[in-house]
């Protein structure tokens, strides 16, 4: 015998969590999401270097898009469940909950990846500085930090989400 | 990996036709963290693991147990 499914079709979406620990693991998702585009947004940087003036251009332009979005979607979103009056945000980086334990092995994943590319790169700087630029560089390693954080981030909250047992998941 | 913990809280919950959204609200987690706990997934912390054993009346070692010790301490 199992549990009763006593809430029907879950009215709870995205956008409305019921409580701050829900919150809190909307704004780790949403992190997650945020840094990935980031990451997309600022390797145009290096993409930009490699192309002729004209693609340049329109990378510029879809950068310049890119970064609006940013600003319009997920700073809203982020506001949104911060101040959410039914469900205050706990901070994901603070809370002891499943994604705030994701978000910070992802964070530390990030940072591992990006000292053993300084690493690399440091070893390799003589052969490689004379080919690419020192501000190229820095991009390419900012993107690469973003991207990994993001990449992480969904990898290590995939899989299995248990069985809901009792709830309309 | 064979999870280094494991837990009562899904019978517990079946006991009490306890839904995990229910618990998870009860005890100020997620659903998410409620489910993960439950299958081994994710350790808590020791807050986490009070809460819930609190919940249910009952002392952490009631409701977690370590799969590689029976009862060593």
């Amino acid at each position: 015998m199992g549990i009763k499914a006593r809430e029907g079709p879950r009215s709870m979406s995205f956008l409305n969590p019921k409580t701050s620990a829900e919150a809190g693991d909307r704004m780790a998702v949403l992190t997650g999401f945020a840094t990935g585009f980031a990451a997309v947004v600022h390797s145009i940087n290096v993409w930009r270097a490699l192309v002729g003036p004209d693609l340049a251009a329109a990378l510029d332009a879809v950068q310049m898009a890119g970064g609006i979005l940013i600003v319009a979607l997920f700073l809203p979103l982020f506001i949104w469940f911060k101040l959410g009056r039914s469900a205050p945000a706990m901070n994901p980086w603070k809370s002891d909950s499943y994604l705030g334990s994701v978000a910070k092995r992802a964070g530390f994943t990030a940072f591992a990846g990006l000292l053993l590319a300084g690493v690399v790169l440091s070893t390799l700087s003589t052969r490689l500085l004379p080919l690419i630029s020192g501000e190229m560089m820095l991009d390419m390693m900012i993107s690469a930090a973003l991207g990994l954080f993001s990449l992480s981030f969904f990898i290590f909250s995939s899989g299995p989400d248990g069985d809901a047992y009792g709830d309309a998941a | 990996m064979t999870p280094p913990l494991s837990n009562r809280i899904r019978v517990l919950r079946a006991e009490r036709e306890l839904s995990q959204t229910e618990l998870a609200e009860a005890i100020g987690v997620s659903r998410k963290t409620i489910s993960t706990i439950e299958t081994g997934r994710f350790v808590p912390s020791t807050v986490i693991s009070l809460r819930i054993a609190g919940y249910f009346g009952l002392q952490v070692e009631d409701v977690f147990k370590l799969t590689d010790q029976d009862g060593a301490g």
